[in-house]
Parts: structure tokens; sequence; C-alpha cells
């Protein structure tokens, strides 16, 4: 999504509702004004904090994968792209959920989540090779997908559930993608539970 | 026609998509296309979980629930199945189908109400996406075609179109 696209639809209306902004800008969604569907001031205010902490969690991936990148533990060059691309995803993410944090008149949270980033840690100093590396990222990624899977019903303005597993289903794929090169199951399961999910306001 | 509003009207339009994916797997693996160890358990256990999806669908939807695979859905599945002559050309044709399932659970997402609903679709959304990767890994497909930054619901199936039989 560029800017100028993005602002094309903030320009319908002020009454388009954000969701629907978000949706539209990740393809098939309405560009048709609705009624403002935020739930009032209260409604964007806890859909702000949700989204602040999904910046903050993306914004911790992309800190992982540099690291990872920086130091080239990624050994193939098709590894190395894969992890390039990922990151580039989560840059996406996060700035897309900045951007929208500040739609619905919130402080947006560039940073990494403090509370995940202390968890990680250990992990990232302890980094030295290719399959420690390849775990950390697995771990974000899980992380992530989870994160936005349980944020299911939990939007005021409930457009905001599909703008989420938009993301969380490409998390999903980057875990999926990594996981066979750790010895774990790409599709474990038929159905993913949000085990390791991060709270919605948990470290922003 | 089995009418496909509310809740449980998308899920039984989910379910029929379900079982049609459950169809053409079983048909697949039928027609011997594909023969690699790796393809044929890959497959294998994709096609159980689409059985759990139906199944899971199936007693959410309760009395809409048809239980038969989505006809339409089904048609368009076989006709691309047919022109795929071999094992890689079998596993693009899988990709392209379990896109279009996550791209009809993002479809589903933003009509589903109650939270349980929601929180279904979502717990099967990015397992269909995971399976498309496991396929196109299989398959040898570029990364560009195989991670989007963002799923979409571009390719969805939609019950105007593809009605529960």
């Amino acid at each position: 999504m560029d800017g100028v696209t993005r602002r094309r639809f903030l320009q319908i209306g002020g009454t388009l509702s954000m969701g629907a902004v978000l949706a539209a800008c990740i393809g098939g969604g309405s560009t048709k004004r609705s009624r403002d569907s935020s739930g009032g001031p209260q409604g964007r205010q806890s859909d702000a904090t949700i989204l602040r902490t999904l910046s903050s969690v993306e914004a911790a991936a992309v800190v992982v994968y540099t690291r990872i990148l920086e130091a080239r533990l990624l050994s193939t060059p098709d590894g190395s792209e894969l992890g390039a691309l990922f990151r580039s995803h989560h840059r996406e993410h996060a700035e897309l959920f900045e951007r929208t944090t500040t739609d619905l008149g919130g402080r947006p949270f560039p940073d990494p989540n403090p509370v995940v980033m202390q968890q990680l840690e250990p992990a990232l100093d302890a980094l030295g090779d290719e399959t420690a590396a390849l775990r950390l990222a697995f771990d974000v990624e899980t992380i992530l997908a989870d994160t936005y899977q349980a944020t299911m019903g939990t939007y005021a303005d409930k457009s905001f559930n599909v703008a989420a597993m938009s993301v969380g289903g490409a998390e999903s794929r980057h875990a999926a993608a990594l996981a066979p090169s750790i010895g774990l199951a790409p599709v474990p399961d038929a159905f993913e539970a949000p085990e390791r999910a991060v709270g919605a306001g948990n470290g922003v | 026609m089995a009418q496909s509003s509310g809740d449980a009207g998308l899920q039984a339009f989910a379910q029929s998509v379900e079982l049609a994916l459950v169809q053409v797997y079983t048909e697949v693996a039928s027609a011997g296309t594909i023969t690699s160890p790796a393809a044929i358990d890959a497959t294998t256990t994709i096609a159980q979980h689409h059985q759990e999806h139906a199944r899971a669908l199936g007693d959410a939807a309760g009395s809409r629930a048809t239980n038969v695979p989505n006809r339409r859905i089904l048609t368009r599945f076989r006709a691309d199945v047919r022109k795929a002559s071999d094992e890689p050309a079998a596993l693009v044709a899988l990709v392209g189908f379990e896109n279009e399932a996550a791209s009809t659970y993002m479809f589903v997402l933003g009509s589903l109400e109650a939270t349980p609903a929601l929180q279904l679709a979502a717990a099967i959304l990015p397992v269909e996406s995971e399976h498309a990767v496991v396929l196109a890994g299989l398959a040898h497909m570029a990364p560009a075609q195989t991670f989007p930054s963002f799923e979409t619901q571009d390719q969805a199936f939609k019950p105007d179109e593809f009605p529960v039989s």
C-alpha cells in the first residue's frame, strides 16, 4: 500500500470507518461510505491500543531479522533472501498499524515491544549459528501469528478482524517456511491455537 | 439452494468449500499424479486437515450444514486438476486451491458476527496459508508467489457465485 493509495481512501470521506480503509488497502475491502463503525471514542481508543501492540511486535520482528541478517547467520542465498523478504513484510505491517493508530487518534508505537524484546534478548545474545537464528525467527513468527489470531472478536471496529488476519495469515506462512529447517512440522495441526499471543496493551 | 447469510450460513458455505477440497485431494490421490513420498505425505495430511475443518464448520453451522461438497467449486477444481499431467503441475494447482481457500476465509471474516465464529475462521485461515507454503515448496515455486505481505480477499470464493448445493 503506498501513501497515495492510502490518501485516496482517506479522502473518500470522514465517516468512512478506519477498518474499511485498512481492509481496502489490503485488497477486496469496500471503499463505499458507511456509517462510523469504530465504536465511538472508547472503541477507537481500545482499537488503538491493540494496533499499538501489533506495531510493537512487528518492530520486534524487524529487530530480530536485522540482527540475524547483519550477523550473516543464514548460510544460503535462498535463506538470506527469505530473511530479507520477511523483514520487509514486518516493516510494511508495522508502518500500516502505526499509520492506522494515528488515524484512530492514537499515538503510534514504532518501537520494538519491550516485553517481547526482554523475552528474546537471551536468544538474541546467544545467536551463534544458523540453527539458533532460524529457531529465533520461527519463534518470533509464531508469536506474531498467535497475537493476530488472539485479537479476533476484540475490536470495536469489526472490519479490523479482516485486516488483522490478513497479516496473521502472512506470518503463518513465514513460520511454515521456517519450521522444517529446525526439524518442526510446517503445519502441525488442523487448527491454529493462539498459545503464544502477546496480550493487547502488553508492553505498550 | 441454501441461504448463506448469517454466521451459520457462512459456516455452511465454508464447510462446502472444505468438502470440495477433501474431494479433489481424494481424486488427485487416486489419479496417481502425485508420486513422490514427500508430496504423498503432505497431500494426505492436508486432506485430513480439510476433513477436520469441514467437521468443525458443520458442527458450528448446525442445521444449516449440508455436508456435501460445493458443486461449482468442485467442478472448477476438477477442471484445473485435469490439466495437470505431472506432479509439479498437480502441486501448483493445489497451491492455487489453498490460496483460494485462505482468501475465502478472509472474505468470510468480513461478514461473521459472533466471536466464536470469528475465532474458528481465524483458526483455519492460517492453516490453509501454511498448506500453500508446503505445497509451493514441493513444487519449487518462487518466494514471490508464495509469500504475499498481506493475505487478501482477491481470490475468494463467494456464496453468490458458488452457492451451497
